[in-house]
């Protein structure tokens, strides 16, 4: 146990390693000194409170929308629409925030939280109940899902919900107590990495200490046991489609509420692709979850700086993070072959 | 005639068992050779060897009188070896054609010559009078036909030596009297066939000679026409003398039935009917043995008593009273529980730990969860003490149920179905591939349920361990009912007929 536990984290760190290493070729490619680089990334991510408040506040949708669809993983659900999940999540924020008057904050703020959560919840929900009754396949209703999201809200920012006092497709303001307050002065770092270690602390405890969370490890890893044993698969599919699409939905609520205190066309940086990596670089555990989304979003932000303050192509950095995920998703696999030859042996 | 093809001597061992024991078996040209036996005989492995799948420990195998390696199959098919596995595998998206010729497509450059491909599997299809439209996609055909197919791609091959596993196991009694048809015109031309059979008629109205195996030993080999189903049955189950670990069976005071079917029929897997109107009761306190090679029901049987398979029709009672099948949790309530075949595929998570695999069945209720939050100390006390109680050798609790050997995954399984006190165990191949301290051990448990009470059905395709646990036997065939006794005084010569279908209405 405690070697598996030991090599879980080794390996996975090894594999960083190793992208950064192919990353530092690449630069010298480019003509540049990685070394330089590289102090520059890391500089950029860590090196003052504000770079830290950004890398923060970079982490908080990413580890919101992972924890989502670790959720989903977990059962073997591949849900990869926490992008249109995060985009309903941010229009529920903005109803409340837009048309509900003028709430104080601790009713506005829970409110924006819930509405967000049940909104992104019913489009993950949508997937599940298709897949529950007719056996839609989840990829293909997800990632559909997720273009009439976008649509939707690029309807209602150009048109029904636009600023009056403005041409560009982008809603008004919300009101001031449906606004995530910024919570380390000087900087964007907002309410809204609570709300993510919240969020972390409850994925944990459901997934390890509750029925729910046994039986939905149980139906991902072995399906046919999970019948014989009476459990009801199809209740658990849309539940954890609900809670996925949810999380994914808080994403959306804390970007809009807590950055840009209004739904712009283009609010959400692909972060829910971007959470389909987070949750398997986190092994599909809440905890790992937190650390993949950290470390993503260092990078990151990172990275921007490396393109800024050292002229490192944008293109590398794009490469940089495609490596680090290739590495780590096939480090898991090597993983896996050792304890197959292992198990294998015992036979 | 000479022999087209001779397996001298061939050993196989796995651990703990002897699978083929210096086998001999010669196949003359032009002839069936019908190989008989139970399950576990050694027939599959032997196929397997001459297929190229496995290598043997000893022994060899002349073709035409020359002894040659086969390492894979594409050495089989080059020594004009095919086989029809008694699964079919064939693309259902793809035409008949494009399965036949996959692997050895005819092709110009980078394109497939379709129209050749389609031309030489006409002809094949004439000659043999198999019927197969080129152009038909799989998915589109019968049973029947994709089995022709199968039989097809194997003769585009150019195949003159046709392994032929249990072909009829999935065929409707018409399709089986059309195949026969081509097993004979396959034959006239000069193809020579291994035929592999549990089935006595069958074999009786097709082969040529009868080779038997009994635990991974030729018995005999006999010429049809001096053959018996008597006797081929007589030599398929043997007539040792049975070990018994209990005492006696006993002479029951029946009670009311705790659970019974009335003309269940079910549809299988493979949409063919699977049970044919069976009808059985269980009573407290008693083992009803069922007997049956594998694929004769068995499986469907034990998933609708544990609700994990709708009936078609028919229907199914516990305490008397009429209750729909198909629900597994409602079976569970009911005291209904079962140790499947399928140990690693359904009775346990293999990649997760011992601690949840010990609550699979009782999670969701106290001690070890409350109001939907699982109790981990209750949990684990609990592991601990099964693991303790039941001796299942294990490094920790925390290991996953993949590591343990298959004595002790056996245990874990059975020892969490017993725990939730069932009042119907169903117990299916419950000693298969156990090694025999194992074997004693989970037939012991089962004897201890039975003294407490509990109704058992065991689904064994061991006739020794039916023989020996039982206290009413039935055999199984074909979906049905074929043969029903008390376990006294009962043959196995009887019971090996009636396995084989020859005591059929």
């Amino acid at each position: 146990m405690t070697s598996s536990r030991l090599s879980s984290v080794l390996i996975p760190m090894l594999a960083i390693l190793c992208a950064f290493a192919a990353g530092a070729l690449l630069i010298a490619l480019a003509g540049k000194s990685p070394v330089v680089a590289y102090e520059a990334l890391i500089r950029s991510a860590f090196g003052n409170r504000n770079n830290w408040g950004e890398t923060l506040v970079k982490t908080t949708p990413l580890l919101l929308a992972g924890l989502g669809t670790a959720l989903a993983f977990r059962a073997r659900i591949f849900n990869i629409g926490a992008e249109g999940q995060i985009q309903m999540g941010a229009l529920g924020a903005a109803f409340v925030g837009l048309f509900l008057g003028n709430l104080p904050a601790f009713v506005g703020i829970p409110l924006i939280l819930v509405a967000g959560f049940a909104m992104g919840g019913l489009w993950g929900g949508i997937a599940g109940l298709l897949k529950k009754q007719f056996r839609a396949n989840e990829i293909i209703v997800t990632l559909m899902m997720n273009y009439v999201a976008l649509a939707i809200t690029s309807y209602l920012v150009g048109g029904p919900w636009r600023d009056p006092a403005s041409t560009e497709p982008y809603t008004a303001r919300f009101s001031p107590g449906t606004i995530l307050p910024v919570v380390l002065p000087g900087t964007r770092l907002h309410a809204g990495i609570f709300v993510a270690l919240l969020a972390v602390a409850a994925a944990w405890w459901l997934v390890h200490h509750t029925v729910y969370g046994y039986q939905s490890t149980v139906v991902g890893a072995n399906e046919e046991a999970a019948r014989y044993s009476g459990m009801n698969t199809g209740l658990l599919i849309v539940l954890t489609m609900f809670l996925s699409g949810g999380l994914a939905g808080l994403a959306g609520v804390v970007e809009v509420a807590g950055l840009q205190h209004r739904v712009l066309q283009n609010f959400s940086a692909d972060y829910g692709y971007t959470a389909i990596a987070i949750a398997m670089l986190g092994r599909v555990e809440p905890l790992g979850v937190a650390v993949a989304a950290f470390l993503f979003a260092a990078l990151v932000i990172g990275s921007n700086g490396m393109q800024d303050l050292v002229g490192v192509p944008v293109s590398i950095v794009f490469i940089l993070e495609g490596l680090v995920l290739l590495l780590v998703l096939a480090s898991g696999y090597f993983r896996r072959q050792r304890r197959l030859e292992r198990e294998g042996e015992g036979c | 005639m000479t022999a087209v093809l001779e397996l001298v001597n061939i050993t196989k061992h796995f651990p703990g068992v002897l699978a083929n024991d210096h086998i001999n078996i010669d196949l003359q040209e032009g002839e069936v050779l019908a190989l008989l036996g139970e399950n576990g005989a050694g027939k599959t492995t032997l196929m397997n060897i001459l297929y190229g799948l496995l290598r043997p420990d000893e022994g060899e195998i002349r073709v035409r009188g020359q002894r040659c390696r086969i390492d894979s199959p594409s050495d089989a098919i080059a020594q004009g070896i095919g086989m029809v596995h008694q699964h079919f595998m064939l693309v259902p998206t793809l035409t008949a054609a494009e399965n036949i010729v996959l692997g050895q497509e005819p092709v110009w450059g980078p394109f497939l010559k379709r129209g050749e491909a389609t031309q030489r599997i006409q002809r094949l299809s004439e000659d043999y009078r198999l019927n197969v439209n080129p152009g038909a996609r799989v998915w589109q055909l019968s049973v029947g036909e994709q089995q022709r197919v199968e039989i097809l791609k194997v003769l585009y091959r150019g195949a003159e030596i046709l392994v032929l596993d249990e072909p009829t196991a999935s065929l409707t009694p018409q399709e089986a009297s059309h195949f026969f048809d081509i097993l004979r015109s396959m034959v006239q031309r000069g193809k020579s066939i291994i035929f592999i059979s549990h089935k006595l008629e069958e074999v009786m109205a097709i082969s040529n000679r009868i080779t038997v195996l009994r635990r991974g030993k030729v018995i005999g080999t006999v010429d049809r026409r001096d053959a018996s189903e008597a006797e081929l049955a007589c030599m398929m189950v043997g007539r040792d003398v049975v070990l018994r670990v209990s005492g006696e069976h006993r002479a029951h005071v029946r009670k009311e039935a705790v659970a019974s079917l009335r003309n269940a029929s079910v549809v299988g897997s493979y949409g063919t009917y699977a049970l044919r109107g069976v009808s059985l009761d269980l009573y407290p306190g008693e083992i009803l043995g069922v007997a049956g090679v594998d694929g004769n029901g068995q499986t469907e049987l034990a998933e609708v008593l544990a609700g994990l398979r709708p009936l078609a029709e028919g229907e199914m009672c516990v305490d008397g009273r009429r209750v729909p099948a198909g629900d597994a949790r409602q079976q569970m309530e009911l005291g209904v529980f079962y140790v499947p075949a399928e140990r690693k595929k359904r009775g346990a998570v293999m990649n997760l730990p011992l601690h949840v695999n010990a609550i699979l069945k009782s999670h969701h209720a106290p001690p070890y969860s409350r109001k939907g939050i699982l109790n981990h100390r209750a949990i684990r006390a609990f592991t601990e003490e099964q693991t303790r109680h039941y001796d299942i050798r294990c490094a920790s609790i925390d290991v996953a149920a993949g590591t343990l050997s298959g004595g002790n995954l056996q245990k874990l399984i059975l020892a969490r179905e017993i725990s939730s006190g069932p009042r119907i165990l169903v117990a299916e191949q419950p000693t298969r591939g156990l090694d025999v301290g194992a074997i004693e051990y989970v037939r012991r448990l089962l004897l201890e349920q039975r003294e407490k009470g509990t109704a058992i059905l065991l689904i064994s395709a061991d006739l020794d361990e039916i023989l020996a646990l039982s206290d009413r036997i039935i055999v199984l065939y074909a979906g049905k009912v074929a043969y029903e006794c008390e376990n006294k005084g009962v043959s196995r010569e009887t019971l090996g007929l009636a396995m084989g279908g020859a005591l059929c209405a």
